[in-house]
């Protein structure tokens, strides 16, 4: 009781202290801190990479000298949220893992500073405003997947996201909310594009899907694995399979056929306005950071040795040169690539991202 | 003047300590909230309007409340004969019984989602005896369908999951009650004018003598059903209960001009979590209270020889429910075996390559044994803490009851058990929000993830200690002050020798608990290397299982935990099984 005391004065107390003030808008000039080069261990923020296993780890530690210490996040977004936590003492040297839907926010909050380096070898294509912040190490197009054998007369393949709001897709569309998935939130961005970044008609489309029984999961692997029918989330305990089209990545039925002989239900579903490419970075953390270490362990993760294991490693598309998706099992075959090469550009809207999201929260959740 | 120092410092000491102790424990906390509270930009009724029209928020509150009820019931309705059977007959194997029915209670509740899983999966135990829970034809999904909840299989897994969890509190607080009632007190109410007949006997004398132990128990299970993440997480992920709402937005929360929409969302869940939490929590304190402890007891050693060996079906009932009870772990043992086939067929292999991966293979920049010792050495240093702190708040406790300030010694011990009832998550919010937003050197600091350990275990310790150390006569330790011995000395001889089972017991329990904390380090662990057993079966299971190995790599490792808490469980046992039975 004592607590409950504690709490509604605390309420009280700032309401009346005038401490409930209003949100902090982005620096406009950013100061970048002195690097510190005398330390022997590399700190390194990241989600759980798949590709970043023991040996690859102990290769470069031989290598380099460098003690690697990994420090936690659920995924993309769970960096950007550890950055913010550190803002101005950051705890790790590097951080890998933010991608183009996370880096503006991390721009407008200074919370990177700029890199040194000139990689070589990577895909022209993988090129934007944030080269100079961020190294891109892998790729990946975030779109539908449909499973195939769920079309019958009554429901046919949809050609435009539109289609989805219509009676014969009611209940069968699972979608990751974008409020804590990363393809959950490059879908909604997908949407936007669709719209020509109108917010209204985007929020009226997923208002639509909302009445159309739309399935909104907390991250990928439960739209994936639990929702979807045409995945490997049929051999999963609590597969529900409710869901014929889910969001995940263009390539995510070559991987399927890559670990079950070239078989697959599944295939990706590419309008022409509903694809993103989601591009993700190694980036310095703005402090008193270890940069050199960071340096050479995004050089590291750019070697052919390493990089072209993308596919297979990480279950992404390598960014360098000349490298492409492996053909054996049918990975290449049933990962199409978009044509049109959209990137979303934020400067077209004039919420923020914060903002956009809470205004999808209050359609969605409320 | 030293003499008259010393004085004041001895009377002020046991209020220092106890302060100190409620102070620490209650400032993650506080702290949490008031940085939610002040960067949430609401005012106290926008904030009750924002909290009422949130349709995700009230959902996760009726969900949260509505299954932790119904689930605490079915514990009540399978735990009430279970313990009665076990109590009224003699059974030759009762300590192993009663050892294998309170094994689920120190289960972590990662490697218990992981059991739930597998039993579940395709091709699993219940699907192989004709229960799908997710088929559509299945009359499970047909009745969640009649009463519109889609997902009704998983739910009801769940609610099944937090029952089986539960049902030990009902065997742990009602069998010892029934065993040792003397059957005096049953004989002469038997002779009472109505108590011959069944339904006066139920009303006069069980429910007086029982009511309270079942609200107790119920109580407890409410409780672990309403503040379960690891659960709700894995059985029920397309839904939110307050816990897991708060695990999940939690990583957003608490940064200023950031991410408003989960600042909101937590410190409203939160709160809510806190208005139920302390209901219970105050109705608990009310029914211990009011308990009537006061009743004619019979050793159980006397007892067992005036009992009847048990009939048929109260050894059916028994083995059965050991059945239910070992099904989970079973299910977790044999999926680390199968493996799919890497084929669009349906069909697994058995195979050992999931235990060959995860002892020698490289499926991760950290291995099984680097968690493993994590974990064992989150253990010991939680060990090392929460004993001396639970003897030393004890201590303080008795030095204040001597003093005949009982009522003030009574409001201390109520505080540090509050804890209690405080969800794991919650505390991990208090850390990762309030003291490393305070201070965030704290990130790198190696036993960082202790911290909620202790925090949780601690209450429980005390629970445990006090009332041993009440039991103890004084006179030892005046005793072996007049003999002259040595500080150390005096406290083993006047309390250290007689308490040195229970010392045992609580070292197993906050081995246990510590072992398979999950919530909690959930939101705190922040360093790969420090990643602990339990969080190493989430890191596995919420990987894309493209995979085929995936999966059976998760449940080596949840075996291995599992592994542990049986060890856990066999100390506790043999501990009991010399010294009798520690309440």
């Amino acid at each position: 009781m004592k607590q409950l005391f504690a709490v509604v004065t605390l309420v009280c107390v700032a309401q009346l202290s005038g401490c409930i003030g209003s949100m902090n808008g982005p620096t406009e000039d950013c100061t970048f801190a002195e690097d510190v080069k005398n330390s022997d261990t590399l700190y390194i923020l990241s989600y759980d990479i798949l590709a970043f296993d023991d040996e690859m780890i102990q290769s470069f530690e031989q290598t380099y000298g460098y003690t690697v210490e990994f420090i936690l996040a659920d995924d993309a977004g769970g960096i950007l949220n550890q950055l913010m936590l550190t803002k101005g003492k950051p705890q790790a040297d590097l951080a890998i893992g933010l991608d183009n839907t996370y880096m503006q926010t991390a721009i407008d909050f200074c919370l990177l500073k700029p890199h040194k380096m000139e990689p070589e070898n990577v895909q022209s294509h993988l090129s934007t405003t944030y080269d100079s912040i961020g190294v891109p190490f892998d790729y990946g197009f975030v779109c539908l997947n449909l499973d195939a054998t769920q079309l019958n007369d009554n429901r046919t393949e949809p050609t435009t996201i539109d289609d989805l709001t219509k009676i014969e897709w009611y209940g069968k569309v699972s979608i990751p909310s974008p409020l804590t998935s990363s393809p959950g939130r490059a879908f909604f961005f997908s949407t936007l594009m669709n719209y020509e970044y109108d917010v209204e008609r985007t929020l009226e489309w997923w208002r639509s899907m909302k009445q159309n029984d739309l399935i909104i999961t907390t991250g990928w692997t439960e739209s994936y694995e639990i929702h979807y029918s045409g995945g490997y989330g049929v051999w999963t305990e609590g597969h529900i399979g409710d869901a014929a089209i889910t969001v995940s990545y263009c390539h995510s039925p070559g991987v399927e056929a890559f670990f079950s002989e070239n078989s697959t239900f599944s295939t990706a579903v590419l309008y022409e306005h509903t694809h993103f490419k989601q591009i993700e970075y190694a980036t310095i953390p703005n402090g008193k950071v270890n940069s050199d270490a960071a340096t050479k362990f995004i050089q590291y993760l750019l070697t052919t040795e390493i990089n072209q294991k993308m596919p297979t490693s990480n279950y992404m598309y390598s960014v360098l040169n000349h490298t492409d998706l492996p053909a054996e099992s049918g990975y290449k075959w049933n990962s199409p690539t978009p044509q049109s090469e959209l990137s979303f550009d934020q400067q077209k809207i004039e919420l923020t991202i914060d903002e956009l999201l809470m205004k999808w929260s209050e359609v969605m959740l409320s | 003047m030293a003499t008259v120092q010393h004085s004041k410092a001895h009377i002020a000491g046991p209020y220092v300590l106890l302060s100190a102790v409620l102070f620490f424990t209650s400032l993650p906390i506080l702290l949490a909230l008031s940085q939610l509270i002040l960067i949430s930009e609401l005012t106290f009724i926008e904030f009750m309007h924002y909290m009422l029209d949130h349709s995700l928020l009230m959902a996760s509150l009726r969900f949260t409340i509505l299954q932790a009820f119904v689930s605490a019931t079915i514990a009540m309705c399978v735990g009430i004969p279970v313990a009665w059977v076990l109590s009224r007959y003699s059974w030759r194997y009762k300590s192993f019984l009663k050892s294998v029915f309170t094994l689920p209670f120190i289960t972590p509740s990662i490697v218990a989602a992981a059991g739930f899983l597998a039993l579940s999966s395709d091709q699993g135990i219940l699907q192989s005896i004709g229960i799908q829970l997710n088929s559509p034809g299945h009359w499970i999904a047909r009745f969640g369908s009649f009463i519109g909840i889609e997902d009704f299989g998983m739910i009801f897994l769940l609610i099944l999951s937090h029952a089986w969890f539960n049902i030990s509190l009902f065997i742990r607080y009602l069998e010892p009650r029934i065993t040792t009632l003397h059957p005096d007190w049953e004989m002469q109410f038997l002779l009472l004018p109505k108590g011959g007949q069944r339904y006066y006997r139920i009303r006069y004398f069980w429910l007086p003598f029982l009511g309270g132990s079942v609200l107790t128990a119920w109580l407890f299970s409410f409780f672990f059903a309403f503040t379960s993440f690891a659960m709700i997480r894995w059985l029920t992920p397309s839904r939110y209960s307050l816990e897991s709402l708060t695990g999940t937005f939690g990583q957003f929360a608490g940064i200023e001009g950031y991410r408003l929409d989960a600042t909101r969302m937590v410190l409203a869940s939160t709160l809510l979590q806190f208005f139920v939490l302390s209901f219970v929590f105050l109705l608990f304190h009310f029914q211990r209270r009011n308990m009537n402890h006061a009743y004619k007891s019979i050793s159980e050693q006397e007892l067992f020889k005036q009992q009847t060996p048990p009939p048929k079906i109260a050894k059916a009932l028994i083995c059965a429910f050991a059945g239910l009870v070992l099904l989970p772990y079973a299910s977790i043992l044999t999926s680390s075996f199968r493996i799919r086939s890497s084929t669009t067929t349906r069909g697994f292999d058995w195979s050992l390559d999931a235990w060959e991966t995860a002892i020698f293979g490289n499926f991760d920049s950290i291995s099984v044994t680097t968690a493993l010792s994590n974990s064992l050495l989150y253990a010991t240093v939680t060990i090392c803490v929460v004993l001396p702190l639970t003897l030393m708040v004890s201590l303080a406790l008795l030095e204040i009851e001597k003093r005949g300030h009982r009522k003030m010694a009574n409001f201390f011990q109520f505080m540090c058990i509050v804890p209690v009832f405080i969800s794991a998550v919650t505390l991990g919010i208090g850390i990762s929000i309030g003291l490393i937003s305070f201070a965030p050197f704290l990130i790198q600091w190696r036993f960082l993830p202790t911290i909620p350990h202790i925090f949780l275990t601690f209450p429980f310790a005390l629970r445990i200690v006090h009332p041993a150390m009440q039991r103890i006569d004084l006179r030892f330790l005046e005793q072996a002050k007049l003999l002259g011995c040595s500080f150390l000395k005096t406290y083993w001889l006047g309390f250290g020798i007689h308490l040195r089972s229970v010392f045992i017991v609580v070292i197993s329990l906050s081995f246990a608990f510590s072992m398979g904390e999950f919530g909690a380090s959930f939101l705190v662990v922040r360093f790969e290397s420090w990643t602990s057993l339990s969080l190493l079966v989430d890191t596995l299971l919420s990987r894309p299982k493209f995979d085929p190995i995936a999966y059976p790599l998760s449940m080596v490792v949840a075996t291995i935990l599992m592994f542990f808490t049986f060890i856990c469980l066999l100390i506790i046992d043999n501990v009991q099984g010399k010294s009798g039975e520690i309440q």
